[in-house]
């Protein structure tokens, strides 16, 4: 099947499949460093730097009252509870790797791998809808998996 | 006299100045200025030269240029370079300079390195008026 849609996406946190996502989204940039010269009349350059972002929205998913699931797991790495009212030291953050899937028919699927910090997460619990958090990552390196 | 490293590209800015005559100036309480000039040529012309985004080898090369002309008090040429190009022939005249002006380093080098392998290098010289 040449096409997919959302159904065919999954993703990985730290190697377990997290139930629940409604989307994730990544992106890669590349940073360049100019090398006109006086004499050039078209702009030269070289390449730079290369970053990976992204994101993903999950449902605040638990198999069970007061388990936890991966929105709990996401936010502990990047929200880290202090010993009391104005601790400044509370523990550093923690990296996630995240796989982010496109399951094709091939027996491994289609796949990009990140070891990530977490660099945003929104929750917001209103009438109506269902309890939904926003995460946002930064990758720390190169992919460790680049098969998509 | 050794030749400014060919393999350095053309420079990413180049600024010049001729410099200026010896002279000195004396104003009357009137107004009238008086002008002794103690010579014919211009000196202390600067020339300032930045690369950017230049590989390491390049950045090197300049290094090991100002090594080699400044440990015997030599002067630096730039006929036949990349320094003068992208100036059109006249500016060019000035730029390479030539006798009795001689180009010289006015201070080391400057290397930042931006990039794996990759440098930005800015370099300034005075040409001077060496005595017979």
């Amino acid at each position: 099947m040449p096409f997919y849609s959302g159904k065919d996406g999954q993703l990985f946190i730290d190697g377990t499949q997290a139930a629940k996502v409604q989307s994730w989204s990544f992106s890669s940039s590349q940073a360049v460093l100019e090398t006109t010269s006086l004499e050039d009349t078209d702009r030269t350059i070289v390449a730079g730097v290369r970053s990976y972002s992204g994101s993903a929205r999950l449902f605040y998913y638990q198999a069970s009252a007061g388990s936890g699931g991966d929105v709990t797991t996401l936010i502990n790495k990047c929200i880290k509870a202090g010993t009391g009212a104005g601790d400044g030291t509370a523990a550093d953050s923690s990296a996630a790797t995240l796989k982010l899937k496109v399951i094709d028919g091939s027996a491994n699927g289609r796949f990009i791998t990140f070891s990530t910090l977490i660099t945003g997460i929104s929750m917001n619990s209103s009438v109506g809808e269902v309890l939904s958090a926003d995460i946002s990552f930064e990758a720390n390196g190169a992919p460790t998996e680049v098969s998509i | 006299m050794a030749s400014f490293p060919t393999t350095v590209p053309t420079p990413t800015s180049r600024s010049y100045s001729p410099g200026t005559y010896p002279q000195t100036e004396f104003e009357a309480q009137n107004g009238v200025k008086t002008v002794i000039r103690y010579g014919k040529n211009r000196t202390s012309a600067t020339l300032t030269l930045g690369f950017s985004n230049i590989t390491d080898a390049q950045a090197a090369s300049i290094l090991s240029n100002y090594e080699a002309v400044n440990s015997i008090w030599d002067e630096v040429t730039f006929n036949g370079t990349n320094v003068i190009e992208g100036a059109a022939s006249s500016l060019q005249t000035f730029l390479k300079e030539g006798s009795p002006l001689k180009w010289r380093y006015s201070g080391p080098p400057k290397v930042t390195s931006v990039f794996v392998g990759i440098s930005n290098v800015s370099c300034s010289f005075v040409a001077c008026l060496d005595s017979p």
